[in-house]
């Protein structure tokens, strides 16, 4: 059994899963809700505070594992897809760090770490298309230590974005050889991922304006908005469009977007809980798709 | 490509063993400079105590030095060093003075000998008489060649630095003759 723990602005996920190659059963899954002042670009303000709360959720949950695999899915963590030239992998983590504090004009305090998502000529020369992340040092440092206030053990931490890309490769979703969508559709925040034939392409945030709980139907509606924007910027990559959207986030909503998007932009769309049962993914909701993807380590 | 995933720990855990590992050196470092420091000063320490113990003694002799029993003793050696310079200049005289000596030429009884053995049984000597460097023989000849002849075997010795011969004069049927031979110095 491993542990996963989604950390986002304001929410934490713990899920408790076994995992294997190709299998992947959820045991138990708790999230519950913080102040949103606790965690910034800076990590945890208060880690006292936050392993207080951490202690106190795990002690509910009934877990005794001492270790776990964490997801950074909040403003602490930057994205960034860039371009490096093919070069020897040693020199690689060297080039991806100056080609991101000369993209992002960072300072020396941050720590990045990449993957490589696919090989492109351009202008002739052969590239690396990589996603790369950047944290500041402290707030990796604030993570560690709280973690370590509420007696557990990092092992991984990761991003809610490579959880997304392994989630998809894992599960055979990649296979498919079009133009799809991973959208995580979360309380008041929308993740948009394009693949294109399997490949992680970009991702767009939006924060979204109204509550998809307490607005619904104007959430939904600046959901398919934000989904007709995507599918428009397609058009300026290929002429494929959007042929499928993967929905995940909460479950609560899903359906209702899903059904909006076909009604509106004609785009299909399956949410993911329902396609990947068959796939090894059992007692699986769509909210737990990161900490799911965390605990996917190649 | 080896690296397919993320872990951001193993990013922080790198460069913290980096700096830590920075820091070991730059340890390293500091101690070499320390050690290098103390062994360096340890070494002036012991050099500053040897030049002072130099100093000191040098100070102790000087003093010696200065002491009035050292200072007349010096004075006393000082004569007794030129006494003995004039006693080398004065043995060195009468060596230069005994090889003069040497080489003056003598007229000893190995010379009358070598003469009186030389002479012809046709000569009788007169007299002989030494001057200086000079032997005169006062002979006389009963044949007319007897003095030449002794004349010629002196000078065939080649013993001497000159055999002076001037004639005979015939008194009653004897052969008068004044032979002067020059001696060679010695070496």
């Amino acid at each position: 059994m491993s542990l996963a723990i989604e950390i986002k602005n304001n929410e934490i996920i713990l899920v408790d899963a076994k995992v294997n190659k190709s299998k992947v059963q959820v045991r138990t899954a708790l999230s519950f809700e913080f102040s949103e002042g606790l965690i910034n670009q800076n990590g945890i303000v208060d880690t006292d505070n936050f392993a207080l709360i951490l202690s106190q959720q795990l002690s509910q949950f009934d877990k005794k594992e001492k270790s776990c695999n964490v997801c950074i899915n909040n403003s602490s963590i930057i994205y960034r897809e860039i371009f490096v030239p093919k070069v020897d992998e040693k020199r690689l983590p060297f080039l991806v760090r100056s080609e991101m504090m000369s993209a992002l004009h960072l300072t020396p305090d941050y720590l990045m770490d990449y993957i490589p998502l696919e090989e492109v000529v351009k202008e002739g020369n052969r590239m690396y298309r990589v996603l790369a992340v950047a944290i500041l040092e402290s707030a990796i440092a604030s993570y560690i230590s709280a973690f370590k206030k509420a007696n557990l053990k990092i092992n991984t931490l990761d991003t809610a974005t490579n959880a997304i890309i392994k989630l998809v490769d894992t599960f055979g979703i990649s296979e498919v050889e079009h133009q799809f969508i991973v959208a995580d559709v979360q309380k008041g925040q929308l993740k948009l991922y394009l693949f294109d034939e399997g490949v992680y392409v970009l991702a767009r945030n939006t924060r979204l304006s109204s509550s998809l709980l307490e607005d619904t139907e104007s959430a939904v509606e600046e959901v398919v908005e934000s989904i007709s924007k995507m599918n428009q910027y397609t058009f300026t990559r290929n002429d494929k469009g959007i042929q499928q959207i993967i929905y995940v986030g909460m479950d609560e909503i899903l359906g209702d977007v899903k059904e909006r998007v076909e009604q509106i932009l004609n785009i299909p769309g399956k949410i993911l809980s329902e396609s990947v049962k068959k796939e090894g993914l059992t007692d699986f909701e769509n909210k737990h798709v990161n900490a799911i993807g965390v605990l996917l380590r190649k | 490509m080896k690296k397919q995933d993320m872990n951001l720990l193993e990013s922080y855990q790198k460069l913290n063993k980096l700096r830590e590992n920075k820091g070991a050196t730059g340890r390293i470092y500091i101690m070499i400079f320390i050690g290098t420091l103390l062994i360096a000063s340890a070494y002036y320490f012991t050099l500053f105590i040897q030049n002072n113990t130099l100093k000191q003694n040098i100070k102790d002799i000087e003093n010696y030095l200065a002491s009035p029993q050292v200072v007349d003793r010096s004075v006393e050696a000082e004569r007794l060093n030129a006494d003995i310079k004039k006693l080398e200049d004065i043995l060195k005289e009468v060596q230069n003075a005994q090889n003069i000596f040497d080489l003056q030429p003598k007229f000893s009884s190995q010379t009358m000998n070598l003469l009186l053995a030389e002479r012809p049984g046709t000569v009788r000597f007169n007299a002989v008489s030494f001057t200086g460097d000079a032997i005169t023989l006062d002979i006389s000849g009963t044949r007319v060649y007897s003095v030449s002849d002794y004349v010629m075997r002196l000078r065939r010795l080649d013993v001497f630095q000159e055999v002076q011969y001037s004639g005979y004069d015939l008194v009653e049927g004897v052969y008068n003759s004044n032979v002067v031979i020059i001696l060679k110095g010695g070496k």
